[in-house]
Formats: C-alpha cells, structure tokens, sequence
C-alpha cells in the first residue's frame, strides 16, 4: 500500500472504467491496467470485475478500498495538523452544555479527549439552549451539547445523538396510575390523551428547555394552561416533585425509575425530543472536533436516574433468576 | 509518502536508534537516514531531533506518529478482512440485495448452521447489478435480488414473490395533526432518495414525476438501509419497499398508485449446478423469504 497506488485505486472506483481513470490520474492507461492486474497477483484476489464497459468492485475490492480511503484521509488530517502546529496556532475548543447532563457528559469525555489531544485547549461553558444558541451565533464557543425538537435549525447546524422520549408521569395515587414496577426501557408504554388530565396540577419546565414551546403549545390545544402550578427548569427537582405528589409533568423517559411508584405514559404521535450537537451553520469541523463529537456520542449521559434504574433492573432480573433455580 | 516508511518510523521512534530500528526491516541504517530526510524535507519540518545519540520525536514528528500508528492500524484491519475473505473459501458465498440482507442474515443463515456446522457461509450485500456480476464472475454462488423483469439468458431464476415502494413519512415532520392524502401534499417537505448509481433512483424519479414534485431538498443515500435509518432520523418523506416499513417506525405509510411491483428473485449461475449446501439454501429460503 502506497499513497500513489490508494489515489489509483480510489480513482478506478469512482470512474467506474480505466480509462476515464487513467485520464484523471495523467497516467498511460496501459500503466494503470498493469499496475492493477500486478496489485491483484499481489493481494491473490480480483478487485474488480470488467464486464463490458464498466469496473464492477468486487468483495474483496470493497474492502481494500475502504482501507484506502481511510489512509488517504488520515494523510490529509495529518497534513492539515502539521501546518497549523507549524503556524503555532494552538487549538481551542469550548464545549457548551447544559448544567446538568451537559456537564455531566463533559465530565466523562475529557480524560479521553486529553489522551488524544493534549495539545488541543478544552473548554466548557454551561447554560440554557437559548444562551447556548446565542453563544455559538456570536462564535463565543464553538460546539454545543443540545437538545431540539426539530432536526433543521436556522443558522445552526445539527448532529443527532439520540431521540428521547417526552413521557407523563403522574404521581402516585393519580386515579389514572397504574403499577409501573414493572416497566423496563424497552416497554411500550399506555398511551394517554393530554384532555384526560383534566383537574390534574401541571408542573412544567421554564422557557429554557428545548422542548418548552411543544409542551406549551399542546397544553394550550387541550385547555389545560391553567392547571401550571410550578415551573422550574431543573427537571430533577420536577421529577422528584411528581414522586412527592405535587402534581404530573413532561418530562423526558429516562429520568424515570421503577422503584418509585410514579405511572408513565406515552402519546400518539410521540413527543420526541433529539439531543445532539450544535454548531454554527458552515463550519468546519477539525480533527479533534470530530473526535469530541464521537466520544460525546459514546459517552451521551443519560441522567444518574437512569444508571440507577438500570441497576434495579439488573438487581430483578437476577432475583427473577435465582428463584427459577430453587424451584 | 509510503505505507512502509510509516512503519520505519514507528519503529525509529520507539527504538530511538537508527541502527536498530533498520535491523527490524533488513535495511542499512543509511537508507532508513536517507528516507527520513526525504520526509522530512517534503513535509517542510524536523520529525525527530538527535539527542544524546537517540532519535526523539519532535512536537509535529509527535503528531505525524499518531496518524502513522493509526494508518498502519488500518492497513493491517484491512490485510486481515481481505485474508479472511480469501483465505479458507466459504462453502457457500451468497450475495443479497440491501432490502432482503438482514432477512437473510436473520431467518436463513442461522438456519443453514445449524443444517452444516462444519461448512462456512458468507453473506454480503450489494445492489441487484453488482449482485449479478458476482454470481457470473464466480465471486458468489447464489444471489437474492430485486428486478423488475424476471428471466435471464444466463441465471437460474425463482421468484419468491414482488414488493413495490411506498412512501414512508417521519410523523417528526409532520407533527401531530398533519396527515398526508397523497405523495403531492409533501411537496414542502425533504426527500431522501437513494443515490444516482442505484439501480432503483429511475423508480424513485418516476414516481416524483407521476406525483408532479420537485423536491426542494433531497439527501441521498447509498442503499435502502441508510435511506431507511434516515427517515427513523426524520430527515424527510423516503420511498421504502413495502417490506420494510414498520408503522412502529413512527411514520405515516402512504401507499403509491404509481408504483410498479418488481420481483423478488433468488438466483444461481446456470453454468455452476448447485452444491448440497446451495440447495438446501435454496430451499429455505424460497420457504421463508
């Protein structure tokens, strides 16, 4: 494998024919029909099929030209990096989030990052996805952990992590509760219709969440703006009131634990939520920008709920087990 | 810039000695020198600094061994995969179409498992072209592809059944309220459509036509999987099989009159009879698929 020999390779395939290939490339094409039927003597497999006019990759050529590719590419990240440690620019990347998951991802992700970069400056800035929103249109940071009802934002570009799920939970004791002990996270859940909370105080989150006006508006279609009795934008606190009784809220799945005796419901259609990373629209992303993306998107916290939820979870399945053995 | 010098590089660095580090590759010392400086002055830096005796990376030769470690990474995955394919023949290579891939890898293949242990059986996907040409090169046995005429002067043929595309529409875009009545009522929202060398875009275009739309906004994806995954994403109104949309995908499924029904087919090379592995291939699947 050599540079030359991968922008042949890549060449034969996106040309479909070698001679168009070879014309490209400004070599004979004589040339570049030797070099390929030497390259597969070489590697004891055809790499492509000639049929009729046009190359055919084959299996095996699949994959070479997939390791090409990514050789070519990693050359060219590599240069790119090369010359801006050579202007003696330092990288600097500030990561904005919100307090709590965003800052809790960013806890997870920055050893990793460093490992990699440690050359690159790692920032964090946490606050509300509108502040987050004006941040990265005035350029004040560069990425941002951020949560959206719509995949297409003006002047922000958007990379989807995960959808998440807008669920009701109601307090215990609802005459609408159910025993949901059992719910898992794969469970499908009841479906509920917001004109049956009738009567129910609402609790819901502050204009700084990003699902703020999808609830508002839903709530005012089924006439229910006046049972708000509390907003709060900390959804921890909002998810420890509806276990204390205070009321149901939106919020979204995960917080939800077994152990609780809270009842969840779900809508038709569902209310998702996707979480992902923002940007200003049009720019570009650098190496380790792209590695953040991707350790995010590795280490995408669900809220502490969820972790220990899935401990419950594991912890039943084993009693669940363990009985099957004694009986 | 070489694969190979890569690899000397790698082992200068850990190494630290010109001498032992050409050893590793049966070079003299002076060739692994001279190919250094030749790096070094293309890329228009110093990669290593000689200190005390020993070869110590400087900050870009730091940042050129992070990118050589993971493309030499790559090229020994790549060497690997192709052994693999290469090196022990399957006994029966069977190549599938995108849309009936994951049925295949899902009801077929555990089953002829378990019919031969001993046998292994390869299943890779490609376009219904691509898929042609493999099973006449010899590069598949047996082959799962959609068409829209059956026959073929130099294939056996079965058909399993047809299937036709529907438009699938993220209820995402849609919100709660809004339903379509029919494919022109999208003629605001994205498209995603699969790419020009698909053999499956005439069909795709014709029913844009037929719907008389000009899509605004269309993404392009390689295969029906990726186009699929992309309309679970909500990206935009995405024509599918019918095989493979799921109301449980969260979309409206909007059946299309101008669609035409192609076949589903399993075939074989005429010119090859069929192994016992082959044709009890053939028989599961022309019961399940």
């Amino acid at each position: 494998m050599n540079i030359r020999h991968m922008q042949y390779m890549a060449a034969i395939a996106d040309e479909g024919s070698l001679s168009r290939a070879a014309r490209r490339l400004g070599v004979s094409q004589p040339a570049l029909t030797n070099w390929l039927s030497d390259l597969e003597q070489e590697l004891k497999t055809p790499l492509f099929i000639r049929s009729g006019r046009h190359l055919t990759l084959t299996p095996a050529g699949r994959i070479y030209l997939d390791g090409c590719r990514r050789i070519i590419q990693l050359k060219n990240q590599m240069l790119r990096a090369l010359s801006a440690s050579k202007k003696g620019l330092k990288e600097s990347i500030i990561l904005g989030g919100s307090p709590i998951r965003g800052a809790r991802t960013f806890a997870c992700i920055f050893t990793d990052f460093r490992n990699k970069y440690p050359e690159v400056d790692l920032d964090f800035v946490s606050g509300h996805n509108n502040e987050l929103k004006d941040a990265l249109l005035k350029e004040t940071i560069t990425l941002s952990l951020y949560g959206s009802t719509e995949i297409s934002l003006p002047d922000l570009e958007f990379i989807k992590i995960a959808d998440e799920e807008l669920v009701l939970m109601l307090p215990p004791g609802h005459p609408l509760s159910y025993d949901a002990s059992r719910v898992t996270p794969e469970t499908d859940l009841p479906v509920i219709r917001l004109e049956q909370l009738t009567g129910t105080p609402l609790l819901v989150s502050k204009s700084e969440t990003s699902y703020y006006s999808t609830i508002m508006r839903l709530l005012g279609a089924a006439g229910l703006t006046s049972s708000i009795i509390f907003r709060s934008n900390v959804v921890p606190l909002l998810y420890d009131m509806v276990r204390n009784g205070c009321g149901a809220a939106l919020i979204p799945r995960a917080y939800f634990s077994p152990a609780d005796s809270i009842s969840i419901y779900s809508f038709r259609p569902k209310l998702i939520a996707y979480q992902g990373i923002a940007m200003k629209q049009g720019h570009r992303l650098t190496d380790a920008e792209q590695y953040l993306i991707c350790l995010t998107m590795k280490n995408w916290g669900a809220p502490v709920y969820l972790r220990n939820y899935a401990s419950y979870y594991m912890q039943k399945k084993m009693e669940q087990e363990e009985t099957k053995l004694w009986m | 810039m070489d694969v190979t010098l890569l690899e000397y590089l790698t082992a200068l660095a850990e190494t630290g000695s010109l001498t032992k580090a050409a050893r590793q590759f049966f070079i003299s010392p002076s060739a692994l020198s001279q190919r250094l400086s030749r790096e070094e002055q293309e890329l228009g830096c110093a990669l290593f600094v000689r200190t005390g005796g020993r070869f110590i990376p400087t900050e870009a030769g730091e940042i050129f061994l992070r990118y050589a470690r993971e493309a030499l990474q790559v090229r020994d995955d790549t060497y690997r995969r192709l052994d693999l394919l290469t090196s022990r023949r399957a006994s029966l290579r069977i190549v599938s179409s995108h849309q009936l891939f994951s049925g295949a890898a899902k009801q077929i293949l555990p089953r002829l498992q378990a019919l031969f242990p001993g046998s292994r059986f390869d299943l890779f996907p490609a376009d219904s072209a691509a898929a042609r040409q493999y099973l006449l090169n010899d590069l598949a046995d047996m082959g799962l592809l959609c068409l829209l005429a059956s026959g073929d002067t130099l294939l056996n043929q079965t058909v399993l059944g047809t299937d036709r595309l529907t438009a699938a529409i993220p209820l995402s875009l849609l919100g709660p309220e809004r339903r379509l009545k029919s494919l022109a009522d999208g003629q605001d929202l994205p498209f995603v459509l699969l790419g020009p060398s698909s053999p499956f875009r005439p069909m795709e275009d014709e029913l844009l036509q037929a719907a008389h739309i000009y899509p605004g906004t269309v993404y392009e994806a390689d295969n029906f999987l990726i186009a699929r995954d992309l309309m679970r994403a909500g990206s935009g109104i995405t024509f599918l099989p019918e095989s493979m949309t799921d109301p449980k995908d969260d979309c409206q499924i909007l059946p299309l009159s101008a669609a035409r029904d192609y076949y589903r087919i399993l075939a074989w090379p005429k010119y090859r009879p069929l192994s016992e592995e082959g044709e009890a291939a053939r028989n599961l699947i022309s019961q399940s698929l």
